[in-house]
């Protein structure tokens, strides 16, 4: 941050050449005993004034930071390495009634309770619901007060804001014949309902027995290349045996069937498979036995992603349904208060 | 387009895009794209089996197909548009050519495992389901039914074929736009075959035109010149003529494009819309980022589009909207040049004139008669009689567009709006 | 003539005002502003009932209303420098903030995926509906642009008109002023500049339908940029309205040539054959709008819906 346009370049004087007089501030004139605050990074003082801070602020300042260290000139920011980060002021938070400049009390947005209250008043007297008068607005915030259940009516009061209150169920009591014709058999809420039913219930088993279905293969098949190439280890075995490792890794690698099946159904046991296996043969009951495959190269990893990802996104399709579903519960909720409101006027 | 009628007939009529115009970011890596017949959309497929579709009026994509399900995952290779516009057919080199309905996208509609890559895929006949795909090692083509339980057959059976020669992989293919029943397509060995499909698909004619690859076969929308670009770094146009009864295919090279001084492969190639007047190719090779404009009949270089500072892929020119898109290889991006139609000052005030120069006033033979009151009414209600129609469309834009090709508005997403404005947890 | 098929009332009295009322896309439901609440009704031939009603969060009165293509969402702009997009199943969809005046005339293209919006802060604003982000303003105006039309078959234009008393069309892809449709005999009236209350594109977009705040609606060739028609009450030319009253093209379905529909301060509604010029109907009664200033026409295939400031809303038959 650069200084602002109405403040002068820094200066390092702090007092009166002539008569040695301790001075202060952008302004670097004496104490007059006009209202200052201190700098948290340089231990200068300075004017409300000349910060152009309103002096009511006064009690909200947390802590000060003047313009020369918020510019990174002096204090933290101009001697320290690591402190890279320029200070700024930090504020308290303000009562929320308009002319009351005072900090708020903790977990409180007002400095008083009587601020409180004013400040509701207030916002009452501001209400202006077309065609309606004073009084019969009142009526109404108390009303909606009521249909959150609540024993007292500032407390109801409190809940309106409340997000919790739209979204959560609404008092059918207040009109039986509105709730079943607006909320109850809502077409919408139907098909989402059921769209998420059967996402529960069918697809996402389905997927999920899919991806067994395809581990299982994948086994079976290891089981086939580890049966049909093992014999090439014991070979080895009888040739020497310190290389046995070396040349089985080796072999393991090289030697693999591809194994791709359409159906991914192992066609035979393991021990049928090996038997009727023959290198001069591409395929055995519609199983690929090619032993370095272009065609099908990375088929089980690429079948796998298929099914991982089918999954992933009918899990994030399961979890947009249930935010349409609260989307649409909230705006028949907010329909439903609405009509009740302006049914009794 | 009303709005082609009120601009400057000069730049409107422009015949090819000038300037790089929009950069489309797409962190997906767009492998393959192609513009909605009408243009008004852009679909990518991306290197992670993606495909997303950019809205042209926003230059923002505003969705990706199968959220729900049935998203490829591997590279796509190629889109192909229905002539409606509401379809979208997409291959993958994850074995499948799937078919898509914009109008529910979130899953696909129809899809079939073709056993290996795809490497391309192209509409026949949209509105039967019919298309054409290649894959990798493959000796034929392949049709594609998706009209009921999708189908898929060898566009030539291996008994059918001829053994004689070994034509290689069959690697590229395009179809015929006016014959819609003529397929042709391009092997790995510098074959091109011309196939007639009736109830069975019947070899019309075959020819070897180069020793490598046939990496791409290009047609003009009129259907008599055909380009092909192949890996012995030439591109040969050749006047074509299939003639109707006897399907007797005639082409004669006309021109062959070659870079000649660096020397550099073609990644891809496009004709301009009706004859062909131009074709547009993208070079291939780290040290070449343009696209290169020639003139059909002369064969001259006549453009080089720049900008895109990185190799250029995929190539589609739109008539509509009368831009080129192009992917780049590096980045994933989309590069789009438009023409740039400046806009008129005159506009804004209707008595203002726009003049080149200055030009000295000379009193104009009627500039300062006194016109009858009485005249000047007459003149207003002989406009005032002329007949008007506030009902029909025209037919053609100023372009020579078809005004009669349909235009699908895909949905609004509503509920992905709501999505969006979650507050992230 | 124009046959009463229902009026669709109001909430209660006095509830804020009714400033326009629209016909859906499909012509199966009608959205009609009162204060800051949309009622929608829904109507087919067998009568009407109330559908829903639409609680925007506006903190001033609505002040035009319009159905997106799709005929899912309605959009308010409202005196609070706001335009809302509210879903009728999920509410709001996008509040759109950016105008620095009352918002008052709105407008989608036919896809569905652009909202043009008009303000007293006489600029003209491109909202992309899907991120609910600003796209373009184009400011060419020195007074509110009170009217702003996109034809329905094409999204390539737009066309506004001003208390300046222009008439402009723009291109939308680029925001570039295209055409300034006036003649120097409305520049020059004694009075000075007529103020123009609405514009609207026909079907095919060729021409445009121009009300003036005199009361005289002008038909004009926007590509030769020409009036080619005058309609006229007998009483025009002489003042000029406080309201800007409601006016639209009715294209009969039996392939008669098109009419032109226009309200007045009076509460009376005039129909023209916009081929002849000759006036075929005019639509004064003295239970219904009687001195009450049409504020809003919409016409839907034979159906017009008219709406009056103090919030009586008819649907009318048209019949030959």
């Amino acid at each position: 941050m650069s200084l602002p346009d109405w403040c002068p370049p820094y200066s390092k004087n702090r007092s009166l050449s002539i008569t040695g007089e301790e001075v202060f501030c952008i302004c670097k004139k004496p104490d007059t005993g006009k209202l200052m605050v201190g700098c948290d990074g340089c231990d200068d003082w300075f004017h409300f004034t000349c910060m152009r801070i309103p002096e009511q602020y006064k009690d909200l300042v947390f802590s000060f930071y003047c313009p020369y260290c918020q510019a990174g000139v002096t204090g933290p920011a101009s001697t320290s390495v690591e402190h890279k980060e320029l200070p700024r002021t930090i504020w308290k938070r303000k009562c929320r009634l308009h002319n009351c400049f005072k900090e708020c009390k903790p977990n409180s947005k007002y400095c008083c309770e009587e601020h409180g209250e004013q400040y509701m008043r207030q916002v009452l007297s501001k209400l202006r619901i077309d065609g309606m008068k004073q009084e019969q607005q009142e009526n109404l915030v108390l009303r909606m007060a009521k249909y959150t259940k609540t024993g007292n009516v500032e407390d109801g009061f409190q809940k309106i804001g409340n997000p919790a209150f739209i979204e959560g169920e609404v008092d059918k009591s207040q009109d039986p014949e509105l709730y079943s014709s607006l909320i109850a058999n809502d077409e919408r809420m139907e098909e989402l309902r059921s769209e998420d039913h059967k996402l529960g219930t069918e697809t996402i088993p389905n997927c999920k027995q899919a991806i067994e279905h395809l581990n299982n293969y994948l086994d079976w098949l290891n089981k086939v290349n580890s049966k049909l190439f093992a014999e090439d280890v014991v070979q080895d075995d009888i040739n020497g045996k310190n290389r046995k490792k070396k040349s089985a890794a080796r072999k393991k690698q090289k030697n693999a069937i591809c194994g791709y099946n359409p159906t991914c159904k192992p066609p035979l046991t393991v021990d049928e498979f090996a038997a009727k296996y023959d290198p001069e043969k591409a395929s055995i009951n519609g199983t690929c036995t090619k032993l370095r495959c272009n065609k099908h190269n990375d088929w089980s990893t690429m079948l796998m992603q298929q099914y991982t990802n089918k999954l992933r996104s009918l899990q994030n399709h399961q979890e947009r349904i249930a935010l349409l579903l609260s989307t649409r519960k909230s705006q028949l909720h907010i329909q439903y208060y609405e009509r009740l409101l302006r049914r009794k006027t | 387009m009303t709005n082609l009628l009120l601009q400057d007939p000069f730049a409107v009529l422009k015949e090819y895009p000038e300037k790089l115009t929009h950069t489309l970011e797409n962190p997906l890596h767009t492998e393959c794209l192609q513009f909605s017949p009408r243009g008004d959309y852009l679909a990518l497929g991306c290197g992670n089996g993606g495909v997303v579709i950019y809205d042209m009026d926003t230059n923002r994509p505003i969705l990706a197909l199968g959220s729900k399900l049935g998203a490829h995952v591997r590279s796509v290779q190629a889109i192909s548009w229905s002539t409606c516009g509401r379809y979208l057919l997409t291959a993958s080199r994850d074995w499948y050519v799937k078919l898509w309905d914009l109008e529910n996208h979130s899953q696909p509609i129809k899809e079939i495992c073709v056993g290996s890559p795809v490497w391309t895929c192209q509409w026949i006949d949209s509105s039967r389901g019919l298309c054409v795909a290649t894959a990798l090692e493959e000796e034929t083509s392949f049709l594609i039914n998706f009209e009921g339980q999708p189908a898929l057959t060898p566009l030539i059976d291996a008994s059918d074929r001829d053994l004689s020669n070994n034509q290689g992989y069959v690697i590229s293919l395009a179809v015929h736009h006016t014959l819609k029943n003529i397929v042709i397509t391009g092997s790995s060995k510098g074959w091109v075959t011309f196939y007639r499909l009736d109830s069975v698909p019947k070899v019309i004619m075959s020819q070897k035109i180069a020793n490598s690859n046939i990496k791409h076969v290009a047609i003009s929308q009129t259907g008599d010149k055909l380009a092909i670009n192949s890996s012995d770094r030439t591109i040969r146009q050749y006047s074509l003529r299939i003639s109707g009864d006897t399907m007797t295919v005639d082409m004669k090279l006309e021109h062959k494009y070659q870079d000649v001084i660096n020397k550099l492969q073609w990644n891809g190639i496009f004709f301009s819309s009706k004859s062909a007047d131009y074709l547009v190719a993208s070079t291939n090779g780290s040290s070449a980022h343009e696209l290169y404009l020639w003139e059909t009949t002369s064969g001259t270089l006549v453009r080089v589009l720049e900008g895109s500072e990185e190799e250029l892929m995929d190539i589609d020119w739109n008539f509509y909207n009368m831009c080129i898109a192009s992917n780049g290889l590096e980045s994933g991006d989309v590069y789009i040049w438009s023409i740039i139609i400046a806009p008129k000052w005159s506009a804004l005030a209707p008595d203002f004139e726009e003049v080149e120069e200055n030009i000295d006033y000379q009193e104009k033979e009627d500039e300062f008669d006194q016109v009858d009151e009485l005249e000047q009414q007459q003149e207003l209600n002989q406009v005032e009689e002329v007949d008007i129609d506030l009902i029909t469309n025209e037919r053609f834009d100023v372009r020579g567009n078809d005004l009669l090709v349909p235009l699908f508005t895909i949905p609004t997403n509503y509920e992905r709006i709501l999505m969006m404005q979650l507050p992230k947890q | 003539m124009f046959q009463l098929k229902y009026q669709l009332p109001s909430i209660a009295e006095g509830r804020g005002q009714s400033t326009s009322a629209k016909i859906s896309p499909d012509g199966g439901l009608v959205a009609m502003v009162q204060g800051t609440v949309i009622l929608v009704y829904k109507i087919d031939d067998t009568g009407f009932a109330e559908f829903r009603m639409v609680v925007t969060s506006h903190s001033r009165s609505i002040s035009d209303v319009c159905w997106s293509p799709d005929g899912k969402c309605v959009a308010t702009a409202s005196d609070d420098f706001t335009v809302e997009i509210t879903h009728l199943s999920y509410g709001l969809i996008h509040r759109l903030v950016g105008h620095t005046a009352p918002v008052v005339s709105l407008c989608f293209n036919a896809k569905g995926n652009l909202l043009f919006s008009s303000s007293m802060d006489e600029s003209i604003k491109i909202w992309d509906v899907l991120n609910g982000s600003q796209l373009r303003t184009i400011a060419a105006h020195s007074e509110s642009v009170v009217s702003i039309d996109v034809p329905q078959c094409d999204g390539s234009v737009l066309s506004s008109g001003s208390y300046d008393g222009l008439i402009r069309i723009f291109d939308t892809s680029s925001g570039h002023c295209l055409k300034t449709l006036t003649y120097d005999k409305d520049w020059k009236s004694e009075t000075g500049v007529v103020p123009i209350s609405q514009v609207k594109f026909s079907a095919n977009s060729k021409y445009l339908l121009v009300k003036s705040l005199d009361g005289v609606v002008k038909l004009w060739d926007c590509i030769r940029g020409y009036v080619v028609r005058t309609f006229k009450r007998e009483s025009d030319d002489s003042q000029q309205l406080v309201h800007s009253c409601g006016m639209d093209f009715l294209y009969p379905q039996d392939d008669s040539p098109p009419l032109v529909v226009s309200g007045y301060e009076t509460g009376d509604i005039y129909c023209w054959d916009s081929a002849t010029k000759k006036l075929l109907y005019v639509l004064r009664d003295n239970e219904r709008h009687r001195d009450h200033p049409i504020m809003s026409i919409d016409c839907k295939g034979n159906l017009m819906c008219s709406l009056s400031l103090n919030g009586e809303c008819y649907l009318w038959d048209w019949v030959k």
